[in-house]
């Protein structure tokens, strides 16, 4: 019998779900993981009737990202030469990963990215289709698609428009470089940042407070609530 | 390599096309469309990787002055089609395929500030000055301003700024998101043509037209239809770099 390694953790604890990337240590996004995820979006994550969603990586780092020969290997698979792109894009695998990224943000739940080390690519494209992103004050992020020729294919540039303005995502697309926490809080592509000992603890006080009366409030409500209430629970 | 023709200069740095306001010292617009649309177009043609539009002198531009105003509109088909050609040569900066950014410094008020919020990006010098000094003549911003503005600012400030025609300064300016950055640096164009050359020096044209028509995507179509075209793309440059890889 073979056993295929999940690259993807859940689990339920005391109703929170926690997806948890398990491909150290750079919890590649593999096609594996791909799959897996869109197992968890399609059914899993429903049927466990969770009230708050945390996202985060096995060991040091979130995630580098897309693993990207496998991911030509399989856009070389998907198509053949009487296929259009459209065709393509619409009916495989990377349409099917964007309902997977998007399906976070639709949800009536809190999804919280809990970011530490490397938050790269496709990494970070999945991270802000989250509604909260908690970050230490070590971490990398950035989507350098363009330095390998491509762009951010899963709703990256939308996002990061939608998040940090027009002016500094072109910058940062186009140059592909990778950014500091502090930066990143600066330009409104994370929501907090914290040292590293407290990322979890926040992100599940972040769950906890924000699960309650969810979307009731503005999203700096709850920011302003959590930064309060820090010195409360210690 | 310069070409200066009816009040503009079109210079080229290495990869990256500056078109200069040239109407010094303020640098009046004599005319909405302020460059013959194909001749921009010719420009944009020969490949260059980035655009900066920006005035010659002190001050970016201070919009069409009165006079010529009162002049054009002794003919007032004449004045429609010109405001319809500048807007027409607005749309088309707007909608390009490469980061347009304007370099500001001095004034920028009127139809000079309604070009610079047709741009991509707006960076600006500690000291510039920004304003809608229409409605102090009866008039509104003819190309577009009020809408930009209202997109950026809100309507409050929008209300606000055109009603009022006051001046406004940069820090302001940036609060109201009318720009997006400062310089401390004496010479804007200076400092904004070595950020776009640092942008756009090793990605390849085809790279930044994909990147620049998403970016163009993010403001007219909707949210999920850009993604579904980014997606569109990615699989095509995705196709293009595997088959590279495999030849090579």
């Amino acid at each position: 019998m073979t056993t295929i390694k999940t690259h993807i953790n859940w689990k339920v604890e005391s109703g929170i779900g926690y997806l948890l990337f398990n491909n150290p240590p750079g919890n590649e996004m593999t096609p594996e993981f791909y799959h897996q995820l869109e197992t968890l979006t399609s059914k899993t994550i429903q049927q466990s009737k969770v009230r708050a969603i945390i996202i985060s990586g096995t060991g040091r780092h979130f995630s580098s990202g897309a693993d990207l020969e496998s991911l030509f290997d399989q856009i070389i698979e998907d198509s053949c030469d009487e296929v259009s792109v459209t065709e393509v894009s619409n009916n495989g695998a990377l349409s099917s990963n964007l309902k997977s990224f998007d399906y976070f943000r639709k949800l009536n739940i809190p999804v919280i990215a809990a970011i530490s080390g490397v938050c790269i690519g496709a990494a970070l494209e999945l991270a802000m289709f989250c509604h909260f992103r908690i970050c230490t004050s070590g971490a990398v992020l950035g989507l350098p698609e363009s330095t390998y020729g491509l762009i951010p294919g899963i709703g990256g540039i939308q996002n990061m428009v939608a998040l940090a303005g027009q002016a500094k995502a072109i910058e940062l697309i186009l140059k592909g470089n990778t950014f500091s926490a502090d930066q990143a809080l600066d330009w409104n592509i994370i929501d907090y940042m914290v040292p590293k000992k407290e990322l979890r603890n926040t992100a599940v006080r972040l769950a906890e407070l924000a699960s309650t009366n969810y979307r009731s409030y503005l999203k700096k409500d709850y920011l302003e609530q959590l930064d309060k209430n820090k010195n409360i629970s210690d | 390599m310069s070409d200066q023709l009816n009040n503009v200069e079109l210079i080229k740095d290495g990869d990256i096309g500056i078109l200069k306001l040239n109407n010094p010292p303020e640098n009046y617009l004599i005319n909405p469309e302020f460059i013959e649309l194909d001749l921009l177009k010719n420009f944009v043609v020969t490949g260059i990787k980035g655009l900066i539009i920006t005035g010659v002198g002190r001050h970016f531009s201070a919009g069409a002055d009165l006079k010529t105003i009162i002049k054009l509109a002794d003919k007032p088909e004449n004045l429609k089609t010109n405001l319809i050609k500048g807007h027409q040569l607005l749309n088309y900066i707007e909608n390009l395929e490469i980061p347009v950014i304007s370099a500001i410094s001095g004034i920028c008020f009127g139809g000079g500030l309604e070009i610079a919020l047709c741009c991509h990006i707006r960076i600006a010098s500690k000291k510039a000055l920004f304003a809608f000094p229409e409605t102090n003549h009866e008039l509104v911003p003819g190309l577009n301003g009020i809408a930009k503005t209202q997109k950026l600012a809100g309507k409050l400030n929008t209300l606000k700024l055109i009603l009022s025609g006051d001046t406004i300064n940069t820090s302001t300016a940036l609060k109201l998101n009318l720009i997006d950055e400062i310089t401390d640096q004496k010479n804007v164009l200076d400092f904004v043509l070595t950020l776009l050359k640092s942008i756009t020096a090793d990605r390849s044209l085809k790279i930044i037209n994909t990147i620049m028509k998403s970016i163009n995507n993010s403001r007219k179509i909707s949210y999920e239809d850009a993604m579904i075209k980014d997606a569109e793309m990615f699989c095509q440059l995705a196709r293009d770099e595997a088959k590279r890889r495999k030849e090579s």
